[in-house]
């Protein structure tokens, strides 16, 4: 107990290396993702310990990390993702252990740590910093923490579980599953009008700049008021939108990181701040006049200044 | 050129203000200088690059470049400044040469103000920036003791630069883009220049900073004039709207300002159809969006406009270079040319 609890810190200080780089990379990449780590509280470490399956040394999952996702479509992307900054191993696709018959936990397992050649290897070396990876998405996430964590944790240290409660926690699996998969092929399959092809295709690069949910309606209405003003189809808005962000990046990815330090326009956490900054530096005059015809300038010559453009 | 990817990436590492007093005959008015940079807060900081976001950013702002032929010491100042990786105390040093030198440059006919001297950088290229306040003589500024050393507190900010009001603002920011002496990005920018002040104290700023424009008054005033009459003859098909811009660009080049910003122009005068073309067009003959100090010099004789008064009140306006269409002899006035339209007045 107290050689965990002397060496925790350093262990979540690991975790949260693994964390931080893979949510920067998986929303790098245009993904929406949630990332979290932990190290084992000392109490829980303990629990494990005195089950005698496990030496200190050998824990398996001294240190957890966990990257949720919207859709299953994402997962194998995110996985690579993390194969391509980590040494993984281990992999387990809890799906294919269930077979045809089965429903149940369908995470993504794997076990990682920092690579030999990784220079932050040396305070973290591998042989005794590695963390269990989960990715899932967010239905999976919700069968799991209800049932493992409320249901089968809790309500098994007491008594074990009759076998109809089990069943019906496990038709759950199904239903979240059918769900999951539904919302996956919902996410490809509905016909979007340009402005929601438009508002998907911002809100891709947006989570490359940022986390902070944004609000949709508004987003729409916004974008609703400024897609006429590329007087094109939005296959080649999209093509402008690409070579600004860009053209950009660099700039966007500071004024990003800048704006954590205080208060900034709201409408910069809103992925199309960068259709606005777009057609502001291409058509300034315009793009204040189709504004101003539904949202205050004030709020847009905010925004204006914090991408360095100036109004007077 | 200053860009506003530029501004967007600005960051305000150090801060500092100097009191300089207006300058009375027999006056022993000396400068006030702040001992230590002035510690500010990030909403602050974001708040003053905002202000000078919208200043260095705006349709006043203008190009300029070190001169080679001014006393000023702004430009060695720059220049050795930004060629390190300077200390605080030689910023502070830096800073009250540059105070110093701004106040030996004042005159009574010049307002009190304060300079801020700004260290900054813009995507790991070290700059800095000029600023000079005005202040109501006798403006209370509060100084404070840090130990043991003077300096500004944060009210200056709040009171004289963050203020939504019309103080006056000079600015000019300077941003090294190689090792060579003259690789700088730098623009400027004069609340006074764009109205009818003398001519003496609008090039004050620039004298003081040692600088001159881009481009040389003279050729930025020819080239907007020849590029907007090429539009309107080219580009514009319909008559009245030619004529209109025509007498616009006439108004505004012979208007008592000293500074005419194309940008505004276009905003101001031109249909909106043809605003951004006609933006696009300037820059195709290299003509800046931004101010330029007028200088008419060579365009003057083609703005002059020839007026022949009858015995009957009639008056027949000619612009200069277009006098030969018109035929005078005893009894007769001929204009030999199409008729566009009947005014009714």
């Amino acid at each position: 107990m107290a050689k965990w609890l002397e060496e925790r810190p350093r262990y979540a200080e690991f975790g949260k290396i693994i964390e931080d780089e893979l949510r920067v990379a998986v929303s790098g990449a245009g993904f929406w993702c949630s990332a979290e780590s932990r190290a084992k509280e000392p109490d829980s470490l303990i629990k494990k310990l005195l089950k005698g399956k496990h030496k200190f040394e050998s824990l398996p999952d001294k240190v957890g990390v966990r990257c949720i996702l919207r859709y299953r479509g994402d997962l194998d992307d995110v996985l690579s993702i993390a194969r391509s900054l980590f040494d993984c191993s281990d992999i387990d696709l809890k799906a294919n252990g269930l077979g045809t018959e089965k429903v149940g936990y369908v995470s993504i397992h794997a076990r990682i740590c920092l690579r030999n050649n990784d220079e932050r290897a040396v305070q973290f070396p591998s042989s005794l910093f590695w963390a269990e990876l989960q990715i899932r998405t967010l239905a999976q996430h919700l069968w799991s923490e209800m049932a493992h964590d409320s249901i089968y944790k809790n309500d098994a240290m007491l008594t074990q579980l009759p076998v109809d409660y089990s069943r019906r926690v496990n038709l759950m699996a199904g239903l979240i599953e059918v769900a999951d998969r539904e919302f996956d092929r919902l996410s490809q399959e509905i016909p979007l009008d340009s402005t929601a092809e438009l508002y998907k295709a911002l809100e891709r690069y947006y989570y490359r700049l940022a986390t902070r949910p944004p609000d949709a309606e508004l987003s729409l209405e916004i974008i609703r008021l400024l897609e006429p003003l590329y007087k094109t189809s939005w296959g080649h808005t999209l093509e402008k939108l690409n070579e600004f962000f860009d053209e950009h990046e660099k700039t966007l990815k500071h004024i990003y990181a800048v704006a954590l330090e205080g208060p900034t326009s709201a409408l910069l956490y809103q992925p199309e701040a960068l259709m606005i900054y777009e057609r502001l530096e291409h058509d300034q005059f315009e793009t204040r006049q189709a504004w101003g015809t539904r949202f205050p300038e004030r709020e847009l010559e905010r925004l204006a200044v914090t991408f360095g453009i100036s109004f007077d | 050129m200053i860009t506003s990817k530029d501004l967007a990436a600005l960051v305000i590492r150090r801060v500092i203000f100097h009191d300089i007093p207006q300058k009375f005959r027999g006056s022993a008015a000396e400068v006030t200088t702040s001992e230590i940079e002035s510690e500010i807060d990030s909403t602050r900081r974001g708040h003053l690059k905002a202000r000078l976001i919208r200043v260095l950013g705006s349709k006043s702002s203008y190009g300029i470049a070190f001169s080679h032929d001014s006393a000023s010491p702004v430009p060695d100042q720059v220049r050795s400044y930004t060629a390190t990786a300077p200390e605080a105390r030689e910023f502070v040093m830096m800073s009250q040469k540059l105070a110093a030198y701004l106040f030996e440059q004042h005159t009574a006919a010049v307002s009190a103000g304060l300079l801020c001297v700004l260290d900054i950088v813009v995507d790991g290229a070290p700059g800095v920036i000029l600023v000079k306040l005005e202040r109501e003589e006798g403006a209370r500024l509060e100084l404070t003791d840090h130990e043991g050393k003077r300096t500004f507190d944060m009210s200056v900010l709040d009171n004289l630069v963050l203020t939504d009001g019309t103080r006056l603002f000079k600015t000019a920011m300077f941003l090294r883009t190689g090792k060579g002496a003259d690789d700088f990005d730098s623009a400027a920018c004069d609340a006074q220049l764009g109205g009818a002040s003398s001519e003496d104290m609008a090039k004050f700023w620039l004298r003081f900073v040692g600088c001159k424009f881009t481009i040389e008054p003279k050729i930025a005033t020819q080239r907007f004039f020849e590029a907007t009459l090429k539009f309107i003859n080219d580009i514009v098909p319909d008559p009245i709207q030619k004529n209109d811009i025509y007498e616009h660009l006439q108004s505004q080049l012979k208007a008592p300002k000293n500074m005419l910003s194309p940008k505004s122009f276009a905003e101001n005068y031109l249909p909106k159809d043809f605003q951004k073309s006609f933006r696009e067009h300037l820059q195709v003959w290299g003509v800046p969006l931004t101010s330029f100090s007028k200088d008419l010099s060579d365009i003057q004789s083609r703005l002059r406009r020839r007026e022949f008064h009858t015995e009957h009140g009639i008056t027949v306006v000619v612009p200069e270079q277009s006098s030969d269409v018109v035929e005078i002899t005893s009894q007769r006035i001929v204009v030999n040319d199409s008729l566009r339209k009947v005014d009714r007045r």
